[in-house]
């Protein structure tokens, strides 16, 4: 007899909750792609949102349009670009967030605090910046690209960054870092290189704010001391007074240059810090970097391993120039992409350090590179 | 045939005048046309012999009983024509209205006119089909032979397999009106005592009108009614019935069923096929492991593409969502409509195959299939991403070994269809709580159903998630506390003992 | 009220058993903000408070069990009737009675928080409340044994989500930790009085411990079912320290859940929906233990029919439900069920071993007495 009223009761909640208004997949507009912009006008600053969603209409021949709404904030300029939309958007599948230089450089955690306050956003959507205004960019791409465009970009800068050129670019990773004491995020930087959308450099952030930007190379760099790397091209060059024995074949267009390039795939890479003394805030980096070399710029021949080592260090050099000039270049944005701080933070006992204090202390950091490089095949031939 | 019989008459008793006896038969059987009254006379002695020609072996009649009464050489009375003719199973028997019912039961009788009493010979015959291979239950390998409407003739396909000395048949007849036999079969020194007697009591306390086929007896006897889930597996594979005896089951045979039930059963024993021991292990346990899958992705499938497609698109790939979008924006039904729809298309196209001849029902199977398939999505009914899902669940659904459960399983799929369309992911999951709640209620013959998992007997899962070596598996089940658990010496049995 | 229980063989249970009672009854949904609980508190040692509480509540269900082993077949009630008289031991029952109803409806409110917040924003409290209710009641009516049952199936059939964990595990970044035992002494013990709320459940023991077949083999149990749960409780806490930044972990009310949203499936794409649903039988079992722990005291102290019991509290915390919508309210009710907590599971035992021990020791002499006079 349970059974009975137990299905009675059953059927009463079925009957009680038809009230739960169902979001259907074919009535819903989902957002696929965002880009964010502030914009002025008449000396006010307005947000401006500009959303690529699905929108399963039999009828329409596309099914992504673009909407762009202004508001004062996010919700409100989404609400605004809600009103171009035939169903309601949902955010449950946003696939890609852009923002555009200015609004980047005023700070992107405003924008950002929707996405993480709503529980339906997928934490693994990926941030980018783009070069002109998140808006001129998707315009500009919805026009050229006949293909599905969000997946296009997600899949270029998903290539990138398997390649761990970039750090990971995704909410979830960016808000993390974002909110964390002594080290800075990194977000790529996306724009038009031939007409095609391309990854221009990557963006450095000091919080949630866009500072300045330094090249894809750079980048790798930045990503090589925050986690093991491994498959990814490089490149780098060696003066050529140092092989002149080992030149096994020079053309005209080349005798006039100074360096030998050289083509590189890294196999492996590690970089790790160390604080080398508390006080005066030395730091110490090991890089151990196992490449393989694929191309010279001018052929040659390495036949032993004198000439090997002779390479190495040279390409050491190179490296570790090239990382010293970096690390310049980030103090002089004060910006913290390596994650000295969490060193230091992490050896501090006692009061928490804040992120105040650690930007004024960072200027007086010393870093002190030691690049180590095993060549460890030449192809085929040596 | 039934004997007009509530009010009796004055019966008259022996001895009788032959005509009186026909007048008397006449006016006791319903059937009175077909009786057949023949009248011999010997000198002075008249014999009347009458039976009712159905129901006997006419050829046995004429050749053994009539010829050797007539070629008598001695006087007919009741002793010597019971000593002379050559028939076993002769019975003398002096009240008439057990004669008529012996007479109605297929049974031939013969008086001597005047005398005390009459001789009854067992003469019945019973039209039976031979015995022949599984058609509800196919297997690929092992033996086919399947159990047949005659009780004699599938207690003596048991018997000739189980052939040791305390395999107890016990006789219990069930129901008030018509009583049928009923064979309750078990070994007994294996068989555990309680279920033994569990059983006799349940069918002995039956009170019931009569009993037509052993799922009748089945629905008697259930330990909960109001489950849809079947609780005693029933099989018409002697094989199958031989191994559970071999486990310590109960098997019961009712008269005129070809299926034996076998009890106590469990929830996985619905999707053990004997195929499955006859296989190599590894094997067996890969097809084992396939049909729970089956079975899960037969009860989720379809749920779960209402949930993603009503509620939460959010689970739905990213790379899929755009087919999917596309595909289910020209159907003009909300997705919880159209996938009942075309799970009961399924439905119907099997109801259809399976009440029409093969032939027939194979064409509406492929007509079913592909050309309401293909129109269904062309006509924008149904998206196609749901066509491939519907079937490939009916398809899974249809590995279950057992029909009932099959048919179960793609039943208990509709009401979690209903609480998904309804309240998303959780109502889903309040229908699945709901469903394994009511599996741990379940019993069968007073045993867990969820046996070995709960109560939790590792020793038994050998046998029911996946397969050893058949020389490791030397104990029988432990779930059902049986009297004698060992089957063989694990170490004798794995010695090979080749000496060439 | 009888002090000794008899309990017929078919509503025993086996020892082994008992580790997925304890288990069950201290998951629920604490769990799932436990990481954030504690490192409030503690900070970024938040580990060492969840093992210094885990150490705590082993001491404790060790004095239960010699409590109770002083008796035989006693639950709390009896012991407190042979200690106090009959009317102390009732109030101190009533005490119980309340204090189940109220964390059995702060589970079923914080998880009803959980899938609004998560899955369903427009839903309604009562039918959410009506799904948990219905499971619950159709558990305990079928006795003992499907509860157990229950509890036991579920545990198998959720606990493999933590798999999905694999991602964040394997992005824990280890400089979180450090520097270790930067928090003084009173955090870390901060920490542990905040893990009260999350540990409490092991009290049912006072309650099905006459229901225990072989009792002396039930020590391994329970020791390894409350190991097991701190295992977990442990390990969640410290992906979440290791994976979230301190100022995430400080914000996110649920922690755990965060950390599924990062994992994916080819075939479903956002796990910590299923997580959600998944959760509902790790809600659902320790629901139905304080159900049945709620009837059982009403049982035996007000001679309540069974039946009756449960449909009566089923419906009362049903009836409660749709009250607590609002987050802080669902605090408030969650503070004042740890308040309880504090008195009755974390402290009343210590109170009632000196008791217990003396009075039988009183006992023993007396009987030595006889013994001598005789």
């Amino acid at each position: 007899m349970q059974i009975v009223k137990i299905s009675f009761i059953a059927v009463v909640v079925i009957l009680l909750q038809a009230c739960l208004s169902p979001s259907r997949l074919e009535e819903t507009a989902i957002i696929n792609t965002r880009g964010v912009d502030l914009v002025e006008e008449d000396g006010q600053r307005f947000i401006e949102a500009t959303i690529i969603p699905y929108i399963f209409d039999p009828e329409a021949a596309e099914s992504t349009s673009l909407l762009v709404g202004r508001g004062t904030t996010v919700k409100d300029a989404r609400t605004n670009a809600e009103k171009q939309s035939p169903y309601p958007l949902s955010p449950g599948k946003i696939n890609m967030d852009f923002y555009g230089e200015e609004a980047a450089k005023a700070g992107i955690l405003p924008f950002l605090n929707t996405l993480i306050r709503d529980a339906r956003v997928s934490d693994r959507m990926q941030l980018a910046i783009t070069t002109k205004t998140a808006r001129e960019f998707l315009e500009y791409k919805q026009e050229i690209t006949t293909v599905n465009t969000t997946e296009y970009l997600q899949d270029l800068t998903k290539k990138e960054i398997d390649l761990d050129i970039l750090p990971r670019n995704t909410l979830e990773y960016f808000t993390r870092l974002i909110r964390q004491v002594g080290i800075d995020p990194i977000l790529p930087i996306l724009g038009f290189h031939d007409e095609k959308p391309t990854i221009t450099g990557a963006a450095l952030f000091k919080e949630d704010k866009y500072v300045g930007e330094v090249s894809l190379m750079e980048s790798f760099f930045i990503n090589q001391l925050r986690k093991a790397v491994n498959e990814t091209p490089l490149n780098a060059r060696v003066p050529k007074e140092n092989y002149k024995d080992m030149i096994a074949y020079e053309s005209e267009p080349t005798e006039d240059e100074e360096f030998v390039y050289l083509s590189l795939n890294l196999s492996k890479g590690k970089g790790t810090i160390k604080l080398d003394d508390f006080d005066s805030l030395s730091f110490k980096a090991d890089i151990k970097m196992r490449v393989e070399l694929l191309e010279t710029s001018i052929p040659m021949d390495i036949k032993t391993a004198e000439t090997s080592k002779r390479l190495e260090k040279d390409i050491e050099a190179y490296y570790q120039a090239e990382y010293e000039k970096l690390f310049e270049k980030l103090q002089s944005h004060n910006v913290d992409s390596f994650g000295l701080g969490r060193k230091y933070v992490a050896t501090r006992k006692g009061s928490k350090t804040t992120a105040k204090e650690w930007y004024e202390k960072y200027n007086n950091a010393t870093m002190d590179f030691k690049v180590n490089v095993t060549i460890v095949n030449y192809g085929t031939i040596d | 045939m039934r004997r007009r019989s509530t009010k009796q008459k004055n019966h008259p008793t022996f001895p009788l005048k032959l005509s009186e006896l026909r007048q008397m038969l006449d006016s006791e059987l319903i059937n009175s046309q077909d009786l057949s009254f023949t009248v011999y006379k010997q000198a002075n002695k008249k014999v009347a012999v009458f039976y009712i020609p159905y129901l006997v072996d006419q050829q046995k009649v004429e050749q053994l009983a009539l010829q050797s009464l007539l070629d008598m050489q001695t006087e007919w009375t009741s002793d010597t024509i019971l000593s002379e003719i050559p028939l076993a199973l002769g019975k003398k028997d002096s009240d008439i209205s057990s004669i008529i019912k012996k007479v109605t039961e297929g049974r031939i009788c013969i008086y001597v006119e005047k005398e005390n009493e009459a001789i009854t010979y067992e003469l019945a015959k019973s039209e039976k089909r031979g015995i022949e291979k599984a058609e509800t239950e196919s297997i690929v390998i092992g033996p086919q032979i399947a159990l047949t409407e005659s009780l004699a003739s599938n207690l003596n396909v048991i018997n000739m397999r189980v052939n040791i000395p305390d395999l107890a048949m016990e006789r219990i007849d069930v129901g008030k009106r018509n009583p049928k036999e009923t064979r309750m079969i078990y070994i007994q020194s294996i068989a555990n005592e309680t279920d033994v007697n569990t059983m006799r009591q349940r069918l002995s306390e039956l009170e019931v009108d009569m009993i037509e086929d052993i799922h009748m007896l089945k629905q008697y006897i259930l330990d909960s009614s109001f489950s849809v889930f079947p609780q005693y597996v029933s099989s018409e594979l002697v094989d199958r019935s031989v191994y559970s005896l071999k486990e310590g089951k109960i098997v019961v045979l009712i008269e005129d069923s070809p299926l034996a039930l076998i009890a106590p059963s469990t929830f996985f024993s619905f999707f053990e096929s004997t195929e499955d021991r006859y296989f190599h292990w590894e094997l067996s346990t890969f097809i084992r492991i396939l049909r729970f899958i089956a079975a899960f992705v037969t009860i989720l499938l379809t749920p779960m593409y209402v949930v993603a497609t009503t509620f939460h698109f959010e689970l739905i790939p990213s790379q899929l969502l755009v087919t999917l979008g596309e595909s289910r924006a020209i159907v003009p039904f909300p997705p919880i409509i159209e996938v009942i729809l075309l799970e009961l298309i399924i439905e119907l196209l099997r109801e259809a195959g399976a009440r029409l001849p093969t032939k027939v029902g194979q064409t509406i199977g492929i007509v079913g299939g592909v050309v309401v398939g293909t129109a269904a999505v062309q006509a924008g009914i149904t998206s196609n991403i749901l066509i491939i899902l519907v079937t490939l669940s009916a398809l899974a659904s249809f590995s279950t070994p057992n029909y009932i459960m099959g048919n179960t399983i793609r039943l208990i799929r509709f009401p979690l269809i209903i609480l998904a369309a309804y309240y998303g992911i959780i109502g889903l999951m309040f229908g699945i709580c709901l469903l394994i709640i009511h599996l741990i209620r379940l019993q069968s013959l007073g045993r867990p159903y969820l046996a070995p998992l709960y109560p939790l007997r590792l020793a038994d899962f050998n046998k029911v998630f996946f397969r050893l070596p058949e020389q490791y598996q030397g104990k029988r089940f432990l779930s059902y506390r049986l009297k004698d658990r060992r089957l063989f010496n694990r170490r004798e049995a794995t010695k090979k003992k080749d000496t060439y | 009220m009888k002090k000794t229980i008899q309990v017929p063989i078919h509503n025993q249970f086996r020892a082994f058993y008992m580790f997925f009672v304890i288990f069950s009854m201290q998951a629920g949904v604490g769990i799932l903000g436990t990481p954030r609980i504690v490192f409030l508190e503690a900070g970024h040692d938040a580990w060492i408070s969840i093992i210094l509480t885990y150490l705590y509540v082993v001491i404790l269900l060790m004095i239960m069990l010699y409590i109770l082993r002083q008796y035989d077949n006693h639950d709390i009630l009896g012991v407190q009737a042979d200690l106090f008289g009959n009317f102390i031991s009732k109030v101190i029952g009533t005490i119980y009675l309340v204090y189940f109803s109220l964390q059995l409806l702060s589970i079923l409110v914080t998880y009803i928080e959980v899938i609004k917040v998560f899955v369903f924003p427009k839903s309604q409290s009562l039918i959410l409340g009506l799904m948990l209710i219905i499971p619950v009641v159709y558990t305990l009516l079928g006795g003992l044994r499907v509860t157990i049952g229950v509890v036991f199936i579920f545990i198998f059939l959720t606990y493999w989500v933590l798999i999905l964990l694999i991602e964040p595990l394997r992005q824990i970044d280890f400089l979180n930790f450090l520097p270790i035992m930067d928090r003084g002494i009173s955090d870390i013990m901060r920490g542990v009085v905040a893990n009260a709320y999350t540990f409490s459940g092991f009290e049912i023991l006072f309650f099905i411990y006459p229901f225990v077949q072989g009792k002396d083999r039930m020590t391994k149990p329970i020791i390894l079912g409350t190991s097991g749960i701190s295992l977990l409780i442990l390990l969640s806490t410290t992906i979440a320290i290791g994976f979230l930044s301190p100022d995430q972990l400080q914000r996110r009310i649920w922690p755990l859940l965060n950390l599924y949203k990062i994992q994916t499936s080819p075939i479903i794409e956002r796990l910590d929906y299923v997580v959600i649903a998944e959760w509902m039988m790790v809600v659902l079992p320790k629901a139905i233990l304080l159900m049945w722990c709620i009837s059982y005291i009403a049982i035996r102290m007000y001679n309540f029919p069974k039946k009756a019991s449960i449909y009566v509290f089923s419906i009362i915390i049903l009836v409660c439900i749709p009250f607590f919508n609002e987050h802080f309210v669902i605090q408030k009710l969650i503070d004042s069920t740890k308040y309880i907590a504090y008195g009755l599971v974390y402290i009343y035992p210590l109170f009632l071993l000196p008791l217990v021990v003396i009075k039988k020791r009183v006992q023993r002499k007396k009987k030595g007495k006889n013994h001598a006079n005789r």
